[in-house]
């Protein structure tokens, strides 16, 4: 049988879970996307790696959906609307906090233009997608700074480990030759590429 | 196909209504036919094409499968963690002392208990009166 105690924890529990795998999801996306433009690895076909890159994109802002709604729904702590979408307005950690509100709009933006991906300039869209970087980096001192897991040692390592990896990658795509110039003609034309208009 | 009928190009003979008819027909013959193939489940030309399968297909299915299980699980080992603390505190929540303090108020809080929670959020410390807080930093 569930106690009061329990079931007033449930909220809670479920904006801890889904921050966590939220996070993980987020943290895939990134490291995808990197694999798309580095091709650092050979084997996984790119279309194969878009694909699920697309797919995980998605899932990442369905389980912030859910952390979000967790914190919403939580009795026990003061999260309103307002406190969970405006920056520094929350009584709890509000920098904290305030990194965790800015990476879901940065996320909700990546994920919008890539949606409409078709409808925008390659520019635009790409300009936007650059910033998956400073969500990686938000999401990631939200979830050291404001969550309960911090304290957490696989939390901590997953951390890190993650950050590492992100930071190789992006080091790999900044120090290795662009792949436009040496890439045939039908090449180039990757469906990583939006369509002129 | 029929070969007794005359075949006639629109673009460039003259079409009698005879062979505008004959033409109407042959055409409905073969979308009847079209259809009944397809109904048969074979592909046949003019037949809507199967919607192209994602390339990750499976990928996906084991990444949402994958994420669903972690969610549960972490949820789950976290409730069981709190265990031992809830028994140890299960005073409700609506029962515990109400501590308002009108200038910390913040703009969200709905309940005297979110009252109490941000007031002692903010001050920095665990008040001895909500012992149900200390549970949240399992």
């Amino acid at each position: 049988m569930v106690g009061p105690m329990a079931a007033t924890q449930i909220w809670w529990d479920t904006a801890r879970a889904s921050g966590i795998v939220a996070w993980a999801l987020a943290t895939l996306a990134v490291i995808g996307g990197l694999q798309l433009s580095t091709r650092l690895i050979r084997r996984p076909a790119p279309a194969w790696v878009l694909d699920v890159h697309r797919f995980v994109g998605g899932l990442a802002v369905a389980f912030t959906g859910v952390h979000i709604a967790g914190l919403l729904l939580d009795t026990f702590t003061s999260f309103g609307p307002v406190e969970v979408l405006v920056p520094f307005t929350s009584a709890y950690k509000p920098a904290a906090v305030a990194f965790g509100i800015v990476a879901f709009y940065l996320l909700l933006a990546v994920e919008l233009t890539s949606l409409a991906m078709r409808r925008l300039s390659r520019k635009v869209w790409h300009g936007v997608h650059l910033s998956s970087y400073l969500l990686f980096a938000l999401a990631t001192v939200h979830g050291i700074t404001a969550g309960t897991d911090r304290h957490n040692v696989w939390f901590q390592w997953a951390c890190l480990l993650a950050a590492a990896l992100v930071l190789f990658m992006t080091f790999v795509r900044i120090l290795a030759p662009r792949r436009g110039s040496d890439r045939p003609p039908h090449d180039r034309a990757a469906p990583d590429r939006a369509p002129t208009r | 196909m029929d070969t007794n009928v005359k075949d006639v190009n629109p673009m460039t003979d003259e079409m009698t209504a005879a062979d505008r008819a004959e033409r109407i027909r042959r055409l409905q013959e073969r979308r009847a036919a079209t259809t009944t193939r397809t109904a048969a489940g074979t592909t046949t030309r003019g037949a809507t094409k199967p919607r192209r399968r994602h390339p990750a297909m499976a990928t996906r299915i084991f990444l949402a499968g994958l994420s669903a299980a972690s969610f549960f699980t972490i949820a789950g080992s976290v409730a069981v963690a709190n265990g031992g603390t809830s028994s140890a505190a299960p005073t409700p929540v609506a029962a515990t002392p109400v501590v308002v303090l009108p200038a910390t108020r913040t703009v969200g809080a709905t309940s005297s208990s979110a009252a109490t929670t941000a007031a002692t959020a903010r001050a920095g410390a665990v008040s001895a009166s909500a012992p149900h807080v200390k549970s949240r930093g399992s």
